[in-house]
């Protein structure tokens, strides 16, 4: 026979006074409003990503592992909880829950064809997938359109990101261009700092500056932000001679990989 | 009584302040709670075929547990990065109403004295008395037998009931 479980002291009267309320204050604290409100939202596009990540043909298993980091992190830090919700809230509103169809759909509508090797045009093969029609039996809501734009956004991204990562800044540049071509942006931040690192990576400081000083002129206080200032302080201290400025974009790479 | 919604937004509605909460007091900052809280879903509700329903809790607090385990190994590897740190000073900083000042502090009370516990022993004492787990949950979620889970959490109430007795005499004086 199974022995009961002893009682709380939380639901013990007898229990010390002082400890219940520090258990209090614990089971009290709760996330933000809008980060639980966006999290199905979220963790339904995490999951979309993973199951087309597993089913695409990757060639090595190191660039799996990158790709999936760097789709998480894209959610990092609550940052997506903030970016997203400009758009996504709008969507959402005013109704407090996501409707169960939105995140229902976990089915793998996103299939991003993130290949490792240094081949072909990446934007094509990568918005192609991912841009599918609406479904066909979905209500006018404006929810499931929503998802679509991030999961897509996640996928370029990525793609630039991969891109990044194996050195080719011009081909994380070129998915990046196919963002620009999207009505709704959640994730623009994230997609500001990659370009920026891309034309770094090219050496193209003065563009790079350019993009960054748009952004932090509308968000200066994001995260992004001080990323884009760090990000800018240190070539131009190195740019004074070229092994500092190789040396840089190593660090870019490294950095990438470590996001 | 109304059948639990298993869809992903339904258990995502119902278990993600109790995760969130758990992976906070098992030290993960609050800067990088929602993502891994995030990952922990994802992780867990990648599997649900191999989830018994009625369990996805218990196994959400075990992903969420190793979860933590990794945040502290990498964290001890290297600090946090500058721009984490940096939200938490900014939010540390930023001014807040009474209640909610109350609140923190009291929180910052709790987590000084679950910090006198080990990892294993905390997890157990959070899962019991916060989120409320039976100890056949507990078990199946930290993956240990249920007499070293009753053992476990009358030793973390110990040793926990100690330190805030500590916490306590220290501020008095």
């Amino acid at each position: 026979m199974t022995e009961r479980d002893p009682e709380r002291w939380l639901a013990d009267q007898h229990a010390d006074p002082e400890l219940r309320r520090l258990l209090e204050a614990g089971r009290s604290e709760r996330p933000r409003a809008q980060a639980l409100r966006l999290a199905p939202i979220v963790i339904s596009t995490l999951l979309s990503v993973q199951t087309a990540a597993a089913a695409a043909p990757i060639a090595e298993g190191a660039a799996r592992h990158a790709i999936g980091t760097a789709v998480l992190k894209w959610f990092a830090g609550g940052v997506l909880v903030s970016v997203a919700a400009v758009s996504v809230s709008q969507a959402l509103a005013p109704a407090p829950q996501v409707p169960a169809t939105v995140v229902q759909g976990t089915r793998p509508v996103a299939r991003p064809r993130v290949s490792a090797r240094p081949a072909p045009p990446p934007v094509s093969s990568v918005a192609e997938p991912v841009s599918s029609a609406p479904e066909p039996s979905a209500a006018p809501l404006k929810a499931p359109v929503a998802r679509a734009d991030v999961a897509r956004e996640v996928a370029l991204l990525d793609a630039a990101r991969v891109a990044l990562l194996q050195g080719n800044a011009r081909r994380a540049l070129a998915a990046l261009a196919g963002l620009d071509r999207m009505p709704v942006r959640a994730l623009l931040p994230e997609a500001t700092v990659l370009r920026v690192r891309a034309l770094l990576a090219l050496d193209d400081v003065m563009t790079a500056r350019q993009v960054a000083a748009r952004f932090v002129a509308t968000a200066p206080g994001s995260p992004q932000a001080s990323v884009l200032r760090s990000l800018l302080a240190e070539p131009l201290e190195t740019k004074m001679n070229d092994s500092a400025s190789r040396n840089h974009k190593t660090a870019i790479r490294t950095e990438a990989s470590e996001l | 009584m109304p059948a639990a919604d298993d869809t992903v937004h339904g258990i995502v509605e119902r278990e993600y302040a109790a995760v969130w909460r758990f992976l906070r007091r098992l030290g993960v900052p609050e800067s990088d709670a929602d993502d891994t809280a995030q990952r922990v879903f994802a992780r867990v509700l990648a599997k649900r075929g191999e989830v018994r329903p009625g369990a996805e809790r218990a196994y959400l607090m075990r992903a969420a547990f190793r979860a933590a385990l990794e945040d502290q190994r990498s964290r001890q590897r290297a600090r946090a990065r500058s721009a984490c740190i940096d939200l938490e000073v900014v939010r540390s900083l930023s001014p807040q109403p009474d209640e909610v000042f109350a609140q923190r502090q009291q929180l910052e009370l709790l987590d000084r004295a679950l910090a006198a516990l080990p990892t294993e022993l905390r997890a157990v004492l959070m899962l019991f008395e916060i989120e409320g787990l039976s100890f056949t949950e507990i078990s199946l979620a930290l993956e240990l037998p249920r007499g070293t889970v009753a053992s476990r959490v009358r030793r973390a109430r110990e040793l926990f009931a100690n330190a805030a007795r500590r916490d306590r005499l220290r501020s008095a004086l």
